[in-house]
């Protein structure tokens, strides 16, 4: 590559969803994996205190992780902030700012990248599945990123630098984790610049323990037959009943004729 | 001329002792560890003629063939040696013990070369083996017959009868010293060493040491990349394999297909160690289907790749069965080897298999390798009503569930044997969501961090609470409970429920009447049999409870592997057969029509083979339908 | 507006259309030139109490999971339907005066609603209900026979924006958003709702991002007086009065079943066009279908599945493909070599998000279930009904796989013959 792109990777203290254990996120991991398929050079930024889950992002290649202090209260603008402060590498500007397409611990609505993105006024790309710099090259360089989109569709789309990028689940960037890493990993913490809330945020969203509720029924099952076992039909007849069934089901595109 | 033979036997072992220097100078280059060379060497004769033998003997052909090669080379060079002493070499009575042991020695050599001919069994090697009875022969039979012509003609003059038969042993010695520094016959010296310094002494004398020593996570380097990150008495123990194949004859994953061949990795490890394809080429039967690698290595390269010495895949295919072990008479350590790689690939690359991967990581983020909530757990015995431990509670028996517990076959079990402990009037609990995993895939799988981690958790949930005893039916955390966690600082008394279920049939507290069954076959789980000894509980209760009992051809210690251990299911290695399918097959041989197991690891493998096949019930199953209420 | 004559929206778009491209667009700037074809007035007054369809409603409330069907009772469930009265789907419903507008921005996909696209106009109608507001729908490129869907699906009015960039072949989402955001404005909507869909969340979150209005996202609960939305990894919900921007997540709120209503389409489109500061920064294409036979298995619709019973593994392929089916197998096939490890469902392989599963001589041993964990539909071929995969499925087949097969692949060469 003939400029090496500046990464950053904006990073949340998550949560597992089954444990609730502190813990990584699974898109902001697959963020780590998709600078390095871009070949970039990264930076982790988590506008909050340190916090240890941090250092397993380091297992996944982060070597350096920068801690905004103070940003509780408008992480939004300290990590505009920091981003645009041109602190955070020592040789140049960020080109990139990548993050999982939602947080899974805080509010998790997936907003944060765009509010970032909108507040640096650079474009946002989300749902990304893939990613590769576009040739041939240019400066700024552009990606080709491919977007995940319902049933193993894609969307491509060409987004150029600066940029922010939301990683997908689907994604198969998935870098391995290294032990050795997170024993090397810098925790840094900078201080935020944000200036104190003049009047203390007050909060008036009620929080509980959530609860399963059902869904709906999908409108084809209904028309589905279920729990039908056909003992040893003709093949014919089975055929046709499966047929007739994946049919109903919608998974079938119904005969060219009809 | 005696004065001839004096020279070159002290000339063979100046020869031994330069070729000697060099191996020790390339052990040298191992991660240095503490020896206690005082006790070790005072150890070594004892070692040897016990614990070796009682490996050895197992083949006798290998015993007869192995005592007058060996017995007859070292005692008739040490014999010729002390003919340096000029009364000695007047004597006949030497010349005639001197001539008796280089007659079993060649005796010897001629039962080598019995061994490889007509054909190479696929479990030998051939290579310099080829030619090794030859140097032997030559050695002992030139030998043999100057000492037959000093026995003749004593004083013994320069007869130009005996040129012959001296250029033969100079001949045999000279190629003797090549098998020495470069070939198989290193495995005297280089055995030795081991046995002295070997890493395991508590393996000997009957004792038992099958732990994974701790890392220490702060090292700059962890687990083994390159040979010179073995411990210099691991690289020592490598160059000690006679190339016997009995690892390869014993390895469930051999077997299997699996790219693996624990004598062919110990094997690779060694010519990595002398440069890769520079070094004697390996000519026994390699890892089954690996892909081919490139065969380069030295002391500092790295090994597992496709560009190094060893196929990443054989690595994974190890169930740590200890099988190999067991069977190796130069007792080498192939699970601390295997361990060691996986922690090098496992802690400093990242390196393993993507489901391996999968449930490690889910292991740190929520203590559980399939990541359910640590909750349903306790799912399959809801109906039971078992009492949890809560903090600073008090009981008498602590039952570890395991990672078996969340599935539903293996709930059967585990409700078999709550019911018998309720029969027996025990006071016992579970910790329900305070039970985490045990850690045990992770350390077998070379993630020592996490491990540490997991096991952490698990010892500090358990020291905050009181009791006796643990009982678990899962072999695997039995053997991490019982004895990794203890050089972690957690030390309880941890039972398996077959010793708990014989201690109360012997004792009284349940009766059993035998029930009239098809002929039951024990599978041994490896962590309850070979890593922990318990062989004997488990038949004794099937006897109670069973009418006929049949053994498979493989059982107790020497019992095959389910499969299921050592990250082995869920590394998903390509293979040429499934473990689990052999295993069926052997107890289908014995005539079994159930095979009864006590490990929630065997229950799965062995329930995932195709019918029809053996039916599969644990232990506590089948005491609980023999169990008479009074 | 009041007293104004039944419009034919038909008619109408049909007047507005430009182009003859694949995808219509509407010309919102020309006034609506379509004369009522007739038709009395329509209108329902409070007094009409509908009548109910308890078979029609049943079926709408239906839940997936478990083998009985279950039903969702009070909440969201029925108040679109309870609140609104038709007796006859002739009459249709006109709200004159609204209090205030609700608006909802569908996905339609093909210019369409989809189902989700419905539960979010079924949702706009709760909040614009409780308010004696109006539903309107925010749509761009669209179907003919949108404006009626649009009336069934419960839009009072339909406002019709073109959100491609002029000229251009390639989408941009921040002109569509700005587009979106300018027709908001001119609207000033007391709710805005989108499906939480991949595109609705994206444009969602844009609006939000640029208006810097608070966003909901996921709503699972809805009613007019509170929205319910899961957060911190799902394990907490967040319960709010509705807010301005939400994204309703799928399957959660009922279509709107009441009568039709009257989809107006509102005069103008936007008026200024906005113009990016940068425009096309952003340049996508249409989505692209994946091929099924290599897609990832993880994200296929649709798998079929090889176990043990089956033998004749070149049979196997050709039905897969002429399924247009994704292939996978259970651990044993894998294990021998016979599909590749990448296909395998499971524990140790792939869960899957399928809608469907069938299944050729599979056991169904519990390792590999874990793998259909969000599967919703099974069908199972085998020989042992017995088997637990067959206890899983909603079709069973007791056969020999070998010869269904290939009765498959007959049939549907017959249907395409
Ligand atoms: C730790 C662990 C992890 C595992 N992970 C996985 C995993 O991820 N995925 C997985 O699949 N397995 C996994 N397994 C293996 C699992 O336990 C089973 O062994 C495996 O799923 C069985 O595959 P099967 O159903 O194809 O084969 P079988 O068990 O042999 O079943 C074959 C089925 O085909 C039927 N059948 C036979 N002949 C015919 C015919 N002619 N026509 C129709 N039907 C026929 C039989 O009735 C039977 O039901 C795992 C096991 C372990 C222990
Ligand atoms: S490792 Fe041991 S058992 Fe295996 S071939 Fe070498 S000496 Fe024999
Ligand atoms: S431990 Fe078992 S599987 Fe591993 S190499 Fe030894 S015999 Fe083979």
């Amino acid at each position: 590559m003939a400029t090496e792109l500046r990464a950053v990777v904006l990073l949340s203290a998550g949560i597992d969803p089954v444990s609730g254990r502190p813990a990584p996120v699974g898109t902001e991991i697959r963020a780590i994996g998709l600078a390095r398929a871009l070949g970039a050079r990264m930076i982790g930024l988590h506008a909050g205190p340190a916090a240890p889950v941090l250092r397993e992002y380091a297992g996944y290649g982060l070597a350096d992780i920068v801690c905004l202090d103070g940003a509780g209260h408008d992480p939004v603008a300290a990590l505009a902030r920091a981003i645009v402060s041109g602190s955070l590498f020592t040789d140049g500007t960020v080109d990139l700012v990548l993050a999982g397409r939602r947080a899974s611990g805080g509010m998790d609505s997936g907003l944060l990248p765009y509010a970032v993105a909108e507040r640096l006024g650079w474009p946002i790309v989300a749902d990304v599945a893939e990613g590769q710099v576009a040739v041939p090259a240019s400066r700024p360089p552009e990606f080709d990123v491919e977007q995940a989109r319902p049933r193993g569709t894609r969307r491509a789309a060409r987004v150029a630098a600066p940029c922010a990028l939301a990683v997908h689940d689907v994604a198969s960037c998935v870098p391995d984790f290294v032990f050795a890493r997170t024993r090397m990993a810098v925790l840094r913490t900078m201080p935020s610049g944000l200036a104190e809330p003049s009047a203390p945020v007050t909060e008036t969203v009620e929080e509980r323990a959530y609860r399963r509720r059902p869904r709906l029924i999908a409108s084809t099952a209904t028309q589905a037959p279920g729990g039908q076992v056909l003992v040893d039909p003709p093949p014919q007849d089975a055929a046709r009943a499966i047929i007739d069934h994946l049919r109903a089901l919608g998974v079938l595109p119904p005969p060219a004729g009809s | 001329m005696g004065l001839v033979l004096v020279c070159l036997a002290w000339g063979l072992a100046a020869g031994v002792l330069l070729a000697a220097r060099g191996l020790a100078r390339r052990w040298r280059q191992g991660r240095p560890v503490r020896v206690d060379w005082v006790a070790g060497l005072a150890a070594v004769p004892r070692r040897y003629l016990v614990d070796v033998h009682h490996v050895v003997e197992r083949r006798p052909e290998a015993a007869r063939m192995h005592v007058p090669t060996a017995g007859g080379l070292l005692a008739g060079s040490v014999a010729l040696m002390l003919a340096v002493l000029p009364a000695l070499r007047g004597s006949r009575v030497y010349w005639a013990v001197v001539a008796v042991l280089f007659a079993a020695a060649l005796w010897g050599a001629i039962l080598v070369r019995r061994r490889r001919r007509p054909v190479v069994p696929s479990f030998l090697s051939a290579g310099m083996f080829l030619w090794l009875p030859a140097a032997l022969g030559a050695y002992a039979g030139g030998a043999l017959l100057l000492a037959l012509g000093m026995l003749a003609v004593p004083g013994g003059g320069a007869s130009p009868l005996l040129l012959a038969p001296l250029l033969l042993a100079v001949g045999g010695a000279g190629g003797l010293l090549v098998q020495f520094a470069r070939g198989p016959m290193r495995h005297a010296f280089a055995g030795t060493v081991w046995l002295a310094a070997h890493a395991r002494p508590g393996r000997f004398g009957g004792g038992r040491d099958t732990a994974l020593r701790p890392l220490d996570l702060d090292a700059p380097r962890l687990g083994a990349l390159a040979p010179s990150d073995f411990a210099w008495t691991a690289l020592a123990s490598f160059d000690a394999c006679i190339q016997c194949g009995r690892c390869e004859q014993a390895c469930p994953a051999f077997a299997a297909g699996q790219r693996l061949n624990p004598k062919a990795l110990i094997q690779d490890l060694v010519a990595a160690t002398r440069g890769g394809s520079a070094a004697e080429p390996y000519s026994g039967s390699p890892a089954p289907n690996a892909p081919p690698v490139a065969c380069r290595g030295s002391m500092d390269a790295p090994v597992i790749g496709v560009d190094a010495m060893i196929h990443p895949d054989t690595l994974w295919a190890c169930t740590t069965c200890r099988a190999c072990v067991e069977e190796c008479p130069m007792m080498i350590e192939h699970v601390d080897a295997i361990v060691d790689l996986r922690r090098g690939q496992a802690l400093m690359l990242g390196q393993v298999r993507p489901g391996a991967a999968q449930a490690l990581r889910r292991m740190r983020d929520s203590a559980e390798p399939g990541g359910r909530p640590l909750a349903a757990r306790a799912d399959g015995l809801a109906a039971l009503d078992v009492p949890v431990l809560p903090e600073g509670g008090e009981t008498d028996i602590l039952l570890w569930l395991g990672e078996g517990a969340f599935d539903l076959r293996y709930g059967r079990t585990l409700q078999a044997l709550v019911r018998l402990m309720r029969l027996a009037g025990l006071r016992f609990a579970i910790l329900g969501e305070a039970e985490t995993d045990c850690g045990d895939l992770a350390r077998r799988l070379g993630d020592e961090a996490t491990f540490h981690l997991l096991a952490g958790e698990a010892i500090a949930t358990l020291k905050a609470r009181t009791f006796q005893r643990i009982v678990t039916a899962d072999p695997h955390a039995l053997h991490v409970l019982r004895n990794e966690y203890p050089a972690l600082g957690g030390h309880w008394t941890v039972q398996h429920h077959t010793a708990l279920l014989d201690e109360l049939v012997t004792g009284g507290a349940l009766r059993l009447a035998p029930r009239d069954l098809p002929p039951v076959a024990y599978h041994d789980p490896c962590y309850l049999g070979r890593y922990n000894g318990e062989i004997a509980a488990p038949r004794r209760l099937l006897d109670a409870a069973c009418g006929t009992r049949v053994e498979m051809e493989r059982h107790g210690m020497r019992s095959m592997c389910c499969g299921g251990g050592g990250g082995n299911p869920i590394s998903d290695v390509d293979g040429a057969a499934r473990i689990p399918d052999l295993r069926m097959a052997q107890a289908d041989a014995a005539g079994a029509a159930i095979v009864a197991v006590g490990c929630p690891g065997c229950t799965a493998m062995l329930e995932g083979v195709p019918a029809p096949r053996p039916e599969v019930r644990d232990i506590a199953e089948l005491v609980l339908d023999a169990v008479v209420t009074a | 507006m009041t007293g104004r004559l039944r419009r034919d929206p038909r008619a109408e778009r049909a007047a507005r259309q430009v182009g003859l491209g694949a995808r219509p667009r509407f010309d919102l700037a020309q006034p609506p030139g379509g004369r009522s074809p007739g038709g009395g007035v329509s209108g329902i007054g409070p007094s009409g109490r509908i009548r109910r369809d308890p078979r029609a409603e049943q079926a709408r409330l239906l839940v997936p999971g478990g083998d009985r069907p279950r039903l969702v009772r009070g909440g969201t469930g029925g108040t679109g339907t309870a609140r609104v009265s038709a007796p006859a789907p002739a009459q249709v419903i006109r709200v004159d005066d609204p209090a205030c507008l609700v608006v909802a921005i569908p996905d339609l996909p093909d210019g369409r609603l989809d189902r989700l696209d419905r539960q979010v106009l079924g949702a706009a109608r709760v909040l614009a209900d409780a308010a004696s507001g109006a539903v309107v729908m925010l749509g761009g490129a669209a179907h003919p026979d949108l404006v009626q869907e649009a009336a069934q699906a419960g839009a009072d009015r339909l406002a019709m924006v073109d959100t491609a960039l002029p000229g251009q072949a390639v989408l941009d989402p921040e002109y569509r958003a700005a587009v979106v955001c300018a027709a908001l404005a001119a609207l000033s909507p007391r709710h805005v709702l989108f499906p939480d869909s991949d595109d609705g969340a994206d444009l969602a979150r844009r609006v939000a991002a640029h208006t810097g209005q608070g966003l909901m996202t996921g709503v699972e609960v809805l009613t007019a007086r509170q929205a319910i939305r899961p957060c911190r990894a799902g394990r907490r919900e967040q319960i709010s009065a509705p807010p301005a921007l939400m994204t309703l997540a799928p399957d959660r709120v009922a279509p709107y079943a009441g009568a039709v209503r009257e989809a107006r389409l509102l005069p103008g489109g936007v008026d200024p066009v906005p113009v990016l500061p940068v425009p096309g920064r952003i340049r996508a294409s249409a989505p692209r279908a994946a091929d099924p036979a290599t897609m990832k298995l993880a994200e296929a619709p649709f798998v079929v599945a090889a176990g043990n019973g089956v033998t004749d593994f070149g049979l196997f392929r050709a039905v897969v493909a002429d399924l247009h089916a994704t292939p996978g197998a259970s651990r044993v096939v894998c294990d021998a070599g016979l599909m590749p490890r990448a296909a395998q469902v499971g524990a140790s392989g792939t869960v899957l998000d399928a809608v469907c599963y069938l299944a050729f001589g599979i056991a169904g041993a519990p390792q590999h279930l874990q793998g259909l964990g969000r599967v919703e539909h099974v069908v199972a071929v085998n020989t042992d009904l017995h088997a637990a995969m067959v206890a899983r499925a909603g079709l069973s087949v007791i056969a020999d796989a070998q010869r269904v097969m290939p009765a498959i692949r007959d049939a549907l060469a017959a249907e395409g013959g």
